[in-house]
């Protein structure tokens, strides 16, 4: 098991020093006032994520999607038959007692 | 149709004792976040809240999972906006449901969609929540058509069913 497990160790580590390389022209420098260009990659990278999280959490309808959700909200509520009958069977095995 | 599903079957939550390493529902991605740690983990973190039906505690003959997501709606005509909050909305999301290939055809992804509807039915009481959503994977979509529920036009994966619907088949 040991010789197994030391190359994926090995493999590991290698992998969590894996460099970005990334030139900046003077006019990017700027913009990134302040920063080293590490702190400005990793302060950005975490931003998107939390965005990405955020964009998961909170699902934004686009118009045609928005219409078709408040469309439907200003309809009548009305069962057709099968979600009628489909109640009906679920009741009577699971809710009967 | 459901009278061909054995007496004796019930729901509860996901737990330990579950033979989640026997189910199968045929699809891969499925079965492998139901098999596997992906559920566990998501239990445990409570990302989702997940429930199945069976007839001894062991054997799963379906799953589903349910977990909160909210609605923006944006860019919406005056009239319409009236409807809807300008801020985001909650409504109950059907993440994942699958049924063990063993028992197709004995109507148990009904029974599955019916007791999630009326979990979240309940939990509507509780906290308010504008519609159950469904991500239906491959094949799944006509189902939940046949149900009633009503697919977006840019992700028609993604259908919904609104709770003044729902409130319909249980009060």
């Amino acid at each position: 098991m040991a010789i197994v497990a030391a190359p994926m160790r090995k493999e590991t580590i290698r992998k969590a020093r894996e460099r970005i390389d990334v030139r900046l022209r003077p006019e990017q420098k700027s913009e990134i006032k302040g920063l080293t260009v590490t702190d400005f990659i990793i302060q950005n990278a975490v931003a998107n994520a939390r965005q990405a999280i955020r964009e998961y959490e909170t699902w934004t309808l686009e118009r045609p999607d928005a219409e078709i959700f408040a469309a439907a909200l200003m309809e009548p509520a009305a069962l057709g038959s099968q979600l009628t009958q489909a109640a009906k069977r679920y009741k009577e095995r699971f809710l009967s007692q | 149709m459901s009278q061909n599903l054995p007496s004796g079957y019930y729901f509860e939550p996901l737990a330990e004792q579950h033979d989640r390493a026997a189910f199968s529902c045929g699809n891969e991605a499925l079965d492998h976040y139901f098999r596997g740690d992906p559920i566990r983990q998501d239990v445990s973190r409570r990302v989702t809240n997940a429930f199945v039906l069976t007839p001894d505690g062991k054997f799963v003959a379906g799953f589903y999972t349910l977990s909160p997501i909210s609605i923006l709606s944006v860019e919406l005509p005056p009239s319409l906006q009236k409807k809807l909050p300008k801020r985001p909305i909650g409504a109950t999301l059907i993440g994942r449901m699958g049924r063990d290939l063993s028992l197709r055809g004995k109507g148990v992804g009904e029974m599955l969609l019916m007791d999630a509807l009326h979990k979240a039915w309940q939990a509507s009481k509780l906290v308010s929540c504008w519609a159950v959503v469904v991500d239906a994977k491959e094949g799944a979509r006509d189902f939940y058509m046949e149900n009633e529920f009503t697919p977006f036009a840019t992700q028609p994966d993604r259908l919904f069913l609104l709770m003044k619907k729902i409130d319909l088949i249980f009060e």
